[in-house]
């Protein structure tokens, strides 16, 4: 009985305390301290753990650059920053509850995610609570549409994809689609694009062949793709589970599918491009420029080679470190025009700002929040990738 | 075309699933206990392999003898540590013995989550290759390999069951674990030898189905669905039983996916288990009994 007693008595501090974190105000500063025109929490919700947590810690490395960055005052950034990790195990609900966590319990204005469906989940909250949320690693196009709070540092599909048809179409000759695609929001989108695309640049699409984000046997898709006969094979799957698209690819090289592949920068990854079975496949890329010299780039270098030497830079890692850096440009931003920091004046400068130089050259903000740069098209040759074209900023097709 | 290759793959795949639940199969046969935790022996296989032939580099044979090793420890572990303190005799607590194997199921898969990351392994690379049947059928060497140790683990487990001392007394336990002890004294190392016989049969499906598709640790509970799955229709306990649903819930994934799209499969497969439970509901072969 006394136990229960000691355990109701926690209990009711334990919600006391809550209750008092919960009733401070949304979005501030880091509340009550000195430090509060000056630091600002930022939150990742990312998979740190489950499937998809090689995903998530690359993006959490990329953050910890950006966080670094900004504390050492890089670019005459004076914010200082505070990194709130947070696991979304690449689910909606445990990514909610991260969301929930940050906003109201950390009070953080800006969060970092992962993955379209889950930038899809998180959007409301965002938008209703005024807190920036940031993605560096999802391309689907309905992310363009989620709402004034919501911003993407990586080009999505529907930007990165008419380099790459127009350059398989028009100079590979390739003609006869077929697109495998996963069952969700980004397979879904990509696909739709892909319907769009194709047909206007004199190609047609033979087969459609939907895969599950959880499959890991890949022979029926394998056998579905051969009878197509296509001449080309795009990959479209998120490529949630790492080594999913080593295993899909494999399968299908193992499965008589002798195609050209092509896939869109988010297949990009250093066991992909290491796989034999992968070599040749053509695929999307940022411009990533790591022998830029601008103060950034030089210090994205140097700590990324102190924190996880022999890992070469990814747009996993820069697009994260990017996002940070530009949430403490923009907070910066806030601050000189005599504005508190908060999620509202932080969004409010990176519409304002628009063109962020940071690391491997500029970010250029649209007004929905999405993010232009040249694309590459990269082909994989003896476990390295080789760029064949860049598009320009809108290039490709038309 | 297309159907004969989907009818190979889900030949294939069905015997793979078989392979897996053949050692569950045993184990509840003879124990009567619902061993989910058989998920996480698969996982434990593969891994412990992959730590002793890959990682340190010392080759296939003693991977395959640490594989045995670990899950017949992890066996003897889950029967000595686990069921036995719960009470797993003539009249055990059905769901507390479900929900401790379950629990183990997610304690292992994050252990092991912790210890090696939640990326997939590759056990046996070299299985992946695949080979030509003629015309445009294309099967793994893995797919072989599979087919032909399905066949050769019922084919042995069935002497071993049949013709040996062991496998009558074994048994002689599935009948009435009342009557065995009344007749050949303590149950109890006998029911130990059902639990270590059990686990190791996971240690092909592990390595086979590792080669080519990976293992990862969350795989534990996947695999726990595809037993329950299997034994339940092929019937409770019974291990021919176990074969034939398993090549029969292969067939069917693969040949749903000739007309209908992805995400249909588990549909018409659980869809078809719901109707056969109806209709059979011992599933489709007589539960193994003792004679």
């Amino acid at each position: 009985m006394v136990g229960i007693k000691v355990g109701i008595g926690l209990a009711t501090a334990c919600l006391a305390a809550v209750t008092a974190c919960s009733s401070a105000p949304v979005n501030g500063t880091t509340a009550g301290n000195s430090h509060s025109k000056q630091s600002m929490s930022v939150a990742g919700i990312l998979p740190l753990s489950g499937a998809s947590a090689p995903f998530g810690e690359e993006n959490l490395l990329g953050m910890r650059i950006g966080v670094d960055a900004a504390n050492a005052g890089v670019g005459g950034i004076t914010t200082k920053l505070n990194l709130v990790p947070l696991d979304s195990q690449a689910l909606p609900s445990p990514a909610l509850q991260g969301m929930n966590e940050a906003v109201h319990v950390k009070q953080t204005p800006v969060v970092l995610t992962a993955f379209s469906s889950l930038t899809e989940a998180l959007a409301p909250i965002a938008n209703q609570t005024k807190t920036v949320l940031i993605q560096g690693g999802a391309s689907s196009p309905a992310l363009a549409k989620l709402g004034p709070y919501v911003f993407n540092t990586l080009p999505l599909a529907n930007e990165q994809l008419p380099a790459l048809v127009d350059y398989l179409v028009k100079v590979k000759k390739l003609t006869r689609w077929t697109i495998e695609y996963d069952n969700e929001t980004l397979g879904e989108s990509l696909l739709a694009v892909l319907k769009t695309l194709i047909p206007e640049a004199g190609a047609k699409i033979v087969g459609e062949v939907g895969t599950d984000t959880t499959q890991s046997d890949f022979s029926s898709t394998a056998a579905k793709i051969r009878a197509t006969n296509a001449d080309i094979v795009f990959l479209g799957s998120a490529g949630s589970a790492e080594n999913a698209e080593t295993t899909l690819i494999s399968q299908l090289r193992e499965g008589g599918v002798t195609a050209q592949l092509a896939a869109y920068a988010g297949t990009d990854s250093p066991e992909v491009v290491a796989l034999k079975g992968a070599q040749g496949m053509i695929l999307t890329g940022e411009t990533l420029q790591s022998d830029n010299q601008d103060e950034f780039t030089k210090f994205f270098n140097r700590e990324l080679a102190k924190l996880q030497p022999g890992t070469a830079a990814n747009s996993a890692i820069v697009n994260y470190a990017n996002s940070v850096i530009i949430a403490a440009i923009a907070a910066d931003y806030a601050k000189s025009h005599g504005e508190p920091i908060n999620g509202q004046t932080i969004a409010s400068a990176m519409h304002a700002i628009k063109n962020f130089n940071v690391i491997d050259g500029a970010v250029d903000f649209q007004p929905d929040g999405t993010v232009l740069t040249p694309i590459n098209v990269l082909q994989i040759v003896d476990g390295k990738e080789q760029i064949l074209k860049t598009y320009p900023i809108g290039g490709g097709i038309k | 075309m297309v159907a004969t290759q989907l009818a190979l793959n889900g030949i294939i795949v069905g015997l793979q699933y078989a392979l897996v639940a053949i050692g569950f199969s045993m184990i509840y046969s003879i124990t009567r206990v619902l061993h989910i935790a058989q998920g996480a022996a698969y996982v434990l296989a593969a891994y412990s392999f992959y730590e002793v032939s890959q990682r340190l580099g010392l080759g296939v044979f003693l991977g395959i003898v640490a594989a045995i090793v670990s899950v017949g420890l992890f066996g003897v572990l889950m029967q000595e540590g686990v069921y036995r303190a719960i009470g797993t005799g003539r009249e055990h607590n059905l769901f507390a013995v479900w929900a401790a194997s379950f629990g183990v199921v997610v304690i292992v898969d994050n252990l092991i989550s912790l210890a090696f990351g939640d990326a997939p392994v590759t056990t046996l690379p070299a299985l992946a290759t695949s080979v030509s049947l003629g015309g445009q059928l294309v099967v793994t060497w893995a797919g072989i390999l599979g087919v032909g140790l399905t066949v050769g683990v019922v084919l042995g487990l069935y002497v071993v069951l049949k013709r040996t001392r062991i496998g009558v007394l074994l048994r002689a336990l599935a009948s009435s674990e009342d009557l065995f002890e009344l007749t050949y004294g303590d149950a109890r190392k006998y029911r130990l030898l059902a639990f270590v016989g059990g686990s190791v049969l996971v240690v092909p499906a592990a390595l086979v189905i590792g080669s080519v598709q990976g293992v990862a640790p969350s795989d534990g509970i996947n695999v726990g669905v595809i037993l329950i799955a299997v034994t339940i229709v092929g019937g409770i306990g019974n291990l021919a039983g176990a074969a034939l649903s398993g090549l029969a819930l292969g067939l069917i994934e693969n040949l749903a996916q000739l007309k209908l799209g992805i995400g249909w499969d588990p549909v018409i497969t659980y869809s078809l288990i719901a109707v056969l439970m109806i209709v059979r509901p011992n599933g489709l072969l007589k539960p193994l009994r003792g004679e």
